[in-house]
């Protein structure tokens, strides 16, 4: 006994020890607060919902005009995303596991891009201490990363290159400049495209 | 007083990066993981403002977020350490490189329950809830992890032994 006791107390100190001896990744930001996009004041949030059902636009930023929704990206860029439950196949790690999210699907429904916010999720640049958060969650071939993104701003024909890895997984997707990008996504032997809006900054 | 993010996250950060560590065995992966469980609880945090623990809640997104991680990277369970560390190389890792390999022969779910116990000092009934299971399923777990861990660290330790032998 007093053995087992003696062994438990070493696995204790030593899980102890590298607990905390363990030092943040050099380059990395703290963890993220709340943002403004999160505390978004209720009478808000309630007046856009509001006037999404009386199918009014709701003025908030340049493209906000367009209704937000969940649906695939083919129905266009956006700038704000509503929340609404992601797939069945990409709640791993939610809990609750339906808890409603801002999400984007892949044209071909085989990869998401969940992006944290109903406002605004992504900029350009990325706003001070923030950036531009993405979970990539696949239907298919997850794990078969990396994640390769070639990213076209529409109207301009520019043209970046972005890699995801481990992925799908989470990801920091900055982009050169504000607009409505067209991702072609590529990992493993599977394909899919999506777009999104990245708001001036 | 209402305990807001801010706080919890002051609080919190530096425990749940610790558990995070000693889950995931290196601590690029530990940090990601913790963000990532931080984002999940801000997004939520609103609504979970009368949760009950708000502690529970976040190691319970942490470990369900690692599980998730290591079906992503198809990580290979098998009885014995992949890369089991010789001598040297425990040297150069240093002396607690036991612990990283006995964790990642470990199910994610004796992983868990190991680390909240040994680390964190959690009672079963919080074990149990953080893993989504009852308590008897909980102590099975926990009792199966610990048995691994408690080999591993009889051996590490009578490894160390042999060193300072050789030393003197």
């Amino acid at each position: 006994m007093s053995t087992h006791l003696d062994t438990d107390e070493f696995i204790a100190a030593t899980m102890r020890r590298v607990a905390e001896s363990a030092t943040r990744p050099l380059g990395e930001s703290l963890p993220p607060a709340p943002k403004r996009r999160w505390i978004v004041p209720l009478a808000a949030a309630a007046a856009i919902a509001v006037v999404a059902l009386v199918g009014v636009a709701a003025v908030i930023g340049r493209d906000d005009s367009e209704p937000a929704s969940p649906a695939g990206s083919t129905a266009g860029c956006r700038l704000d995303y509503e929340a609404a439950p992601l797939p069945e196949w990409a709640r791993a790690g939610f809990t609750p596991p339906d808890q409603a999210m801002p999400y984007v699907l892949g044209d071909e429904g085989d990869l998401v891009a969940i992006l944290w916010d109903t406002h605004h999720p992504l900029e350009a640049p990325p706003a001070a201490g923030e950036n531009n958060k993405i979970l990539w969650v696949a239907r298919v071939g997850p794990g078969d990363g990396p994640l390769e993104i070639r990213a076209t701003l529409e109207g301009s024909g520019q043209t970046v290159a972005r890699t995801v890895s481990p992925a799908p997984g989470p990801s920091g997707i900055d982009l050169p400049s504000a607009g409505c990008w067209s991702l072609d996504l590529t990992w493993g032997s599977h394909r899919d495209h999506l777009m999104l809006g990245y708001a001036p900054n | 007083m209402e305990l807001g993010f801010d706080e919890f996250a002051a609080v919190e950060t530096t425990r749940l990066f610790g558990l995070a560590r000693v889950l995931c065995g290196n601590e690029h992966d530990a940090w990601d993981l913790t963000q990532e469980t931080l984002t999940r609880v801000s997004a939520r945090w609103g609504r979970l403002a009368h949760h009950d623990n708000m502690a529970a809640y976040a190691r319970t997104t942490l470990a369900n977020l690692h599980k998730n991680a290591r079906r992503r990277r198809r990580e290979v369970l098998v009885a014995v350490p992949p890369d089991p560390a010789t001598r040297d190389e425990a040297g150069s890792r240093g002396l607690d490189a036991w612990l990283d390999d006995a964790m990642r022969s470990l199910p994610h779910r004796q992983r868990v329950a190991v680390a909240l116990t040994y680390l964190e000092d959690r009672p079963i009934a919080e074990v149990a809830e953080v893993l989504g299971c009852g308590v008897a399923t909980a102590k099975t777990h926990l009792a199966r992890g610990r048995d691994s861990l408690r080999r591993a660290a009889e051996a590490a330790r009578a490894s160390e032994s042999t060193d300072r032998g050789m030393e003197t």
